[in-house]
């Protein structure tokens, strides 16, 4: 039985068998270190427990002692009863108050990790965020830590109760009768051997029926997935059918799973539960023969009860060790994470100019920047324009130093940024970019995110100016109006707003602006534009633009192709150069001139030139 | 028991196959009992003195016997109940996907959005597996033997059964009491927990934005106040909720104990004298009857709960309505007409869109334009039938869309929006989802139209690339050209177009213009757009604002006429002549 229960539900046995348990069990208790006292307390609760668990069938033993004696002694008898009360009042309390104890102990475990992770959150790249989705570090920092509490409360004191209780009556049936114990076990033992035996033949069946549950769920969330597209081409019947396909095959596998694996199982599960089986039948016929006493056999039968089922325990307590085991995988990546180095000495930046030399950036073995230089002088901009996925966000996170180059040079104020403590380059840059991040909070408290401690009148100020104030003073509470998760959700233009607003308090000589992509509708559009451009007044800006005629007036424009910097010069230059910019204008003009219509070819220009 | 029902529905031709694996359950739950008893008896027997081996040897054979048995019977129950428990799960299975094809697509993208479907596949249906099967088939085991113990033991000595009876139903009792408030406490903590995860959540997501604010310290404080008190709510209930949860299954224990100061108390109190030779199968079999209990019902209560809990999920989604309307006979002309169309998306919710009456013509261009969320596009999911209208009326090729089939909806229109589904598959099988039965020149027509073919040309397989995680993932602009080769495959008669809203570089972004502009050659197209340049020359624009139609016209007509539409084509025109400088 216990193989059903322990494979079935998440099907990982077979690699269970392949990860160390005991190093998985010292990791646990490594992180627990920190409140190992109260954890050794937990230890020694649990194994008292797991000895006290003993007592009704100690009573049992003794009061069938007392029983089969000629003359019976009745108040023993009462004595060995409440004794067994006792005994069983005393296991649950300190079964309880070990539960107890290894709950704080988890609980309090659980928050040095979190304070843990989040002190490393602090101190990797900020672009650590690009590899990992934020779903995946929510995912990390809530739930998978969460779900540290079984490894760290219950298993324990189980532990101590499955291995401990079952050892001590063990022992204590060699002392009376070796004989019998041996008896008793017998049937165990080749339970075991034949699981043994088994499980090596059905490895076959086991991971066809692995393979086709997790070929299921994929295919049952992509069946989810695509419902709707399939449905509106009227092609839902095939791919319904081959969900169905699939649930046929699982069904057949596992039928054949059951019939290789489980059936074939089922021996050796009546044979580890059966510990009568010759201990009772061949005991009878010792007793009868003389060769045991009858007080002593009815004394080690109640004791073999407590012996309980060690191997259901066992293996429901391994699998649910390499469920641990995988959380502290995942944990580890984060916790072992690279950390962006720090060189805190104070440097002066000379002015807010930015300066790359011959920059290089890689993720993991791909280069995506292969030598990128470019200087914006102080209050000058710098256009950063190309296909998509040509490196310019890259760029720009590497000003802000969410990643550190992999060669080259970023400076600022002709201060290598890797030098600067960050929140002294973070100090001199304001960010705008597309997705903007609201917390719960006021509105207020929002904006004040770009200067702490900001007066109200100054981020009604830095309102106005991003043109903000007549939305939110048109919010149910105004400026009190909280947002967020749990609060007011914002239309994407709003928060566009928010985000200039914090970035007009802070008031940073540098401005990074990634132009939005996705389009507002128009009003709210124009309205960020005339944000944007007081912003952008007398800064610094390097901004990534789609729009190609909101840049015609920057100083410098540079057009990334392929991670490479491949033209640059003025709007004028670069039409007259005749290359991708020229291209890519001719293309926007197009677009801009595109008319929905249901007659022939509406655009202007050969219907392939924007295929070259 | 309702899970057991729910069963049965879907067992038909296995009903009688798990009837037989149910009844070989309750003779293994007899041969389970069996050693038990065998053992108590021999020892009775024992304990009458002088007694020969014969004597013994039939309760040494039942011993070891029911233990031979029960393997060969454990076998055959397994074998017959898991073999129908894995055929009902296919049917449970089966069910769900059919009703997905059925239910308003509306209804997938709210409440039961396909990652819940997926889980309600794998996760439910497993549940229903395992506990239709395996739970199942060990609950009523646990239950015959624990019967037999109690009957058997009655039989021996009344004492001894009154002692197991008190031990269980008070554990069973206080398992009662304690299941409110510990779900109680249980709902509280997820409250609390709820709360604080959202908390700690929000610094996961925004840490980045935080240090670029330099603001990370203050982040820290508020993250370390929600961790504090995530702990601090969970040491305040743990005290409450553990002891409450085991109480029950530790009242079992006492049992055994309960029954020799029972037996005692009534011989020393000289009310009744329990016989000492009956005691010893009886004390034997109050032994085994609380263990059986616990381990085989009590322990088995959870999963079964489970169990039921995926029955309830199964059928929530199950009982939500599907689609009706089975007419096809659409008129030739697929002209559509809405008449005072009023849609909620709930009861207690406002109108999303109200009294919208509009007609488009064939072979026309309809665009609706408006401020976000003024109902463009629930405009577009009632027609679609994505949700069923809640007043009015709307009429496709003379047919009301209620009364027709929504697959025959689905063939006469195709729907572009920019959210594109693409396959883990080839990229020809994404492609003939259009039309499976597109010929190789067909196929290459539709890729130069959609101006993919240059996509085509640098994939390594060509059009036999996989895509999707796995595979090569296409970016944005990829994603909507393929979209606009499965319209063409398609070939519906009727386009519904949701422009796009996100800016993509000018090359790519002509070049979808280009296929869209393949797409609506010749056919009727009702557009959604966000950029009124685009639908200048529309043969009606409706505006829309709040819910209602504004105006509608032509794009001089509302220029000249309508606040509105001015108000939003003065702002375009001045966002395209903005330079950042």
């Amino acid at each position: 039985m216990p193989v059903r229960s322990s494979t079935a539900p998440d099907g990982d046995t077979d690699q269970a068998a392949g990860v160390p348990l005991w190093p998985v069990a010292m990791r646990l208790l490594r992180l627990m270190h920190r409140n190992r006292k109260m954890m050794w307390a937990a230890v020694i609760c649990g194994t008292g427990s797991a000895i006290l668990s003993l007592s009704p069938y100690l009573a049992a033993a003794f009061a069938l002692i007392a029983l089969v004696e000629p003359v019976i002694d009745w108040s023993w008898v009462l004595w060995i009863g409440l004794f067994g009360v006792l005994g069983v009042i005393g296991e649950k309390t300190l079964f309880g108050l070990s539960t107890y104890m290894s709950h704080l102990v988890a609980f309090a475990t659980q928050r040095d990790l979190r304070f843990e992770l989040a002190g490393k959150l602090e101190r990797v790249p900020l672009g650590y965020t690009d590899a990992h989705s934020k779903g995946e570090i929510r995912n990390t920092m809530v739930d998978e830590i969460e779900v540290l509490e079984d490894g760290m409360a219950h298993l324990v004191p189980e532990v101590s109760a499955a291995v401990i209780a079952p050892i001590i009556s063990l022992a204590i049936m060699v002392v009376i009768d070796w004989r019998l114990a041996i008896l008793m076990i017998l049937p165990m033992a080749i339970g075991l051997w034949m699981m043994g035996r088994m499980m090596k033949g059905a490895e076959g069946p086991t991971r066809d029926y692995m393979d086709i549950q997790a070929r299921m769920a994929t295919t049952s969330a992509e069946m989810a997935d695509g419902i709707a597209t399939v449905r509106a081409f009227n092609q839902d019947a095939q791919a319904s059918q081959r969900a169905s396909d699939i649930f046929t095959e699982m069904r057949v596998l596992s039928d054949a799973w059951l019939d290789r694996a489980i059936i074939p199982g089922t021996s050796a599960q009546v044979l580890l539960t059966s510990h009568l089986m010759l201990l009772g039948s061949v005991g009878l016929l010792m007793t009868a023969a003389g060769w045991v006493e009858l007080g002593v056999f009815a004394a080690f039968l109640a004791v073999a009860y407590g012996f309980g089922d060690l191997f259901a325990a066992i293996q429901g307590i391994t699998h649910r060790l390499f469920r641990q085991h995988e959380l502290l995988e995942r944990l580890d990546a984060l916790r072992l994470a690279e950390e962006l180095p720090q060189d805190t000495k104070p440097v002066a930046m000379a002015d807010a100019s930015i300066t790359l030399e011959n920059v290089a950036f890689s993720y993991g073995p791909r280069e995506v920047l292969h030598s990128v230089s470019f200087h914006v002088p102080a209050g000058r901009c710098l256009a950063l324009v190309g296909p998509s996925g040509s490196g310019k966000s890259t760029v720009a996170r590497l000003i802000g130093r969410f990643q550190d180059v992999s060669r080259g040079s970023v400076r600022i104020g002709g201060q290598d940024v890797r030098e600067l403590a960050p929140e002294e380059l973070h100090r001199h840059i304001a960010y705008v970019f597309q997705d903007v991040f609201l917390f719960n909070g006021t509105v207020a408290e929002n904006i004040r995110l770009g200067r702490a401690d900001a007066s109200d009148a100054e981020i009604e100020a830095a309102a106005r100016a991003a043109r903000a104030h007549d939305f939110i003073v048109a919010l149910p509470q105004g400026y009190d109006t909280p947002l967020g998760e749990k609060g007011l959700g914002l239309s994407g233009g709003e928060r566009q707003r928010i985000s200039i607003a914090r970035a007009m308090l802070k008031d940073a000589p540098i401005l990074l602006l990634d132009e939005a992509t996705a389009f507002a509708d128009p009003e709210n559009e124009a309205l960020i534009q005339d944000a944007v451009a007081d912003l952008a007044q007398g800064r610094t800006v390097v901004v990534i633009a789609h729009r190609l005629h909101t840049i015609a007036n920057a100083d410098e424009i540079a057009v990334l192709d392929d991670g490479q910097i491949v033209e640059r010069g003025s709007h004028a230059d670069l039409i007259a150069q005749g290359g991708l910019f020229a291209r890519m204008w001719q293309a926007y003009e197009h677009a801009q001139a595109f008319r929905h219509t249901t007659e022939a070819d509406p655009g202007p220009g050969p219907r392939t030139e924007a295929a070259e | 028991m309702k899970l057991l029902t729910f069963i049965w529905q879907y067992m038909p031709p296995k009903r009688s196959q798990y009837l037989s694996a149910l009844g070989l359950t309750v003779l293994e739950g007899v041969l389970t009992a069996t050693p038990p008893l065998a053992v108590g008896l021999g020892l009775m027997q024992l304990a009458q003195g002088n007694t020969a081996l014969i004597d013994v040897a039939p309760y040494a054979a039942a011993c070891f016997l029911a233990v031979v048995l029960r393997i060969w019977v454990i076998g055959r129950a397994w074998k017959l109940g898991y073999g129908a428990g894995n055929h009902a799960s296919e049917m449970v299975r089966n069910r769900i996907v059919e009703h997905m094809r059925k239910v308003p697509l509306g209804v997938l993208s709210g409440r039961w959005a396909p990652a819940r479907l997926a889980a309600l596949i794998t996760e439910d249906g497993r549940w229903i597996n395992e506990s239709s099967s395996f739970y199942l088939v060990r609950f009523l085991n646990g239950v015959v033997a624990t019967t037999a113990f109690l009957f058997f033991a009655a039989w021996f000595e009344p004492v001894a059964a009154l002692g197991i009876v008190l031990a269980m139903s008070g554990g069973l009792c206080v398992m009662a009491i304690a299941k409110p408030i510990i779900s109680r406490f249980i709902k509280y903590r997820n409250e609390q927990i709820a709360e604080a995860t959202l908390r700690i959540g929000e610094y996961a997501d925004g840490i980045a934005v935080f240090r670029a604010f330099g603001r990370s310290g203050d982040a820290q404080k508020k993250f370390r106040e929600a961790v504090n008190d995530m702990h601090e709510s969970n040491v305040a209930i743990t005290p409450i909720l553990t002891p409450l949860s085991q109480a029950g299954a530790a009242l079992i224990s006492f049992a055994g104990p309960l029954v020799i100061v029972l037996v005692a108390v009534l011989h020393m109190q000289g009310v009744y004298s329990a016989d000492p030779l009956t005691m010893i199968p009886a004390l034997f079999l109050t032994l085994a009857a609380a263990t059986t209990f616990l381990v085989a019902v009590l322990k088995t209560l959870l999963p079964l709960e489970l169990g039921s809990r995926a029955e309830v999920n199964i059928n929530g989604f199950l009982s939500s309505p599907e689609l009706a309307g089975t007419r096809t006979d659409f008129s030739d002309d697929l002209s559509l007409r809405f008449e005072d169309v009023g849609f909620r998306y709930a009861d207690d919710k406002p109108d999303a869109i109200s009294d919208v009456s509009f007609t488009t013509e064939p072979g026309k261009v309809t665009a609706i334009v408006g401020p976000s969320g003024a109902g463009k596009s629930t405009l577009i999911s009632l027609l679609l039938r994505f949700h069923d209208r809640s007043a009015g009326r709307i009429e496709l090729g003379g047919l009301d869309t209620m009364d027709a089939d929504p697959g025959a909806i689905q063939s006469v229109v195709s729907l572009v929006s920019q959210d594109v589904h693409l396959f883990r598959d080839t990229l020809r099988a994404n492609l003939l989802l259009g039309d499976p039965d597109a010929d190789e020149a067909r196929l290459a027509e539709v890729i130069e139209a959609a101006q993919l073919s240059e996509l085509v040309d640098l994939l390594p397989n060509g059009l036999d690339t996989m895509l999707g995680d796995t595979g090569r993932t296409l970016s944005g602009g990829e994603r909507q050209r393929v979209a606009i080769a499965r319209a063409l495959l398609k070939d519906a008669p009727v386009i519904v177009l949701d422009e796009a809203t996100s800016a993509m570089d000018p090359i790519t972004e002509r070049a979808i213009q280009q296929a869209i502009a393949a797409l609506e050659d010749g056919r009727t197209v009702i557009v959604i757009a966000h950029r009124l340049r685009t639908v200048m020359d529309a043969d009606e624009i409706i505006v829309m604002d709040q819910g209602r139609i504004a105006a509608r016209g032509t794009h001089d007509d509302l220029l000249a006429r309508d606040p509105l539409y001015a108000r939003l084509w003065a702002a375009q025109e001045k966002a395209a002549g903005w330079r950042l400088r």
